[in-house]
């Protein structure tokens, strides 16, 4: 691995790619909470109507963590919440369908996406670039260095 | 240097949330259709809502196998929010398809108006689509939305006719 994170050219693609796809993700759910929450309802995961909080918050950290990452701000920040983030719906949608639910991945990605083992597997390999990204060797295009 | 690296770590982890706290409250403050912080669980219908033609309010209401039953005995238009290819191996008898929305409203605009009973369902309790499409009729200013929770599981194992 390590001549991935030694490279430049690799981690700045990683975190256009990660980046990317998470101010893209964003945006629907920020354009309608209340759809977003209702599909985050679905997973009957959370309890006592929490689902509103997290339709709230969740959409604008995937954007700054998004914009954060293509523009090089707080980058290890940044990686570490795409891990937990992408961990996260990760598990959501690894309890859904060990639940038997046949409902809607409320992704942002594509309209109508249902939960399934390729919507881990695709998750799975984001966490693993968001990964690399904070397993990088060094500073290439970041407004603020690295930590450490 | 370790504990310097996790404390701005935790810094940037910390700004990246308190920003997306102070816009995502913000934003929604600020919206025209703010939702709720914490989300209102669907109403379960009063014997005055069910007996009542018209409401003015319009407020989605969740029904049980029983009342769906009556509904349907009724003549109530059914609204069958899974996919066309899950329509058409099987439906509720008389059940309405949603594939194709714009067309769904034109329908029940045309027949009844936006002031009566209707039902919508999906597969059962855990599929979301029902309530989807109630939300998506109540943004088209249909006022008397009923979900039937258990949908078409329930319906079948209750042993009732179904349609193909």
């Amino acid at each position: 691995m390590r001549f991935i994170t030694q490279s430049s050219i690799f981690i700045i693609s990683f975190r256009l790619i990660i980046g990317g796809i998470l101010v893209f993700a964003s945006l629907d759910k920020i354009s309608a909470p209340g759809e977003f929450a209702r599909d985050i309802a679905h997973y009957h995961i959370l309890p006592l109507g929490t689902e509103n909080l997290l339709a709230l918050v969740l959409p604008w950290l995937e954007l700054t963590v998004g914009i954060g990452l293509i523009l090089g701000v707080f980058i290890t920040g940044a990686s570490i919440l795409s891990m937990a983030m992408l961990g996260m719906f990760i598990i959501a949608i690894g309890s859904a369908i060990l639940r038997g639910y046949n409902i809607e991945c409320g992704c942002g990605l594509k309209e109508g996406e249902m939960v399934g083992v390729g919507k881990i597997i695709e998750d799975s390999i984001y966490f693993f670039l968001a990964w690399l990204i904070y397993k990088r060797r060094g500073n290439w295009f970041e407004i603020l260095p690295k930590v450490g | 240097m370790k504990r310097i690296f996790i404390q701005n770590s935790l810094f940037q982890i910390l700004i990246f949330l308190i920003i997306s706290v102070v816009i995502g409250f913000g934003s929604n403050w600020l919206r025209d259709d703010p939702i709720p912080l914490f989300a209102v669980k669907l109403k379960i219908p009063t014997t005055d809502d069910l007996l009542s033609d018209i409401v003015t309010e319009s407020v989605l209401r969740a029904i049980g196998l029983d009342q769906a039953r009556k509904f349907h005995n009724e003549d109530v238009v059914f609204v069958d929010a899974r996919d066309l290819e899950y329509y058409e191996e099987g439906h509720i008898p008389g059940a309405w398809n949603s594939n194709d929305f714009m067309e769904l409203i034109f329908r029940l605009d045309s027949l009844q108006g936006k002031d009566r009973s209707i039902v919508t369902y999906c597969d059962g309790d855990d599929c979301g689509s029902s309530e989807d499409l109630a939300y998506d009729l109540k943004n088209e200013g249909f006022t008397r939305i009923f979900i039937f929770v258990g949908g078409w599981s329930e319906w079948q194992q209750a042993g009732y006719s179904i349609e193909k």
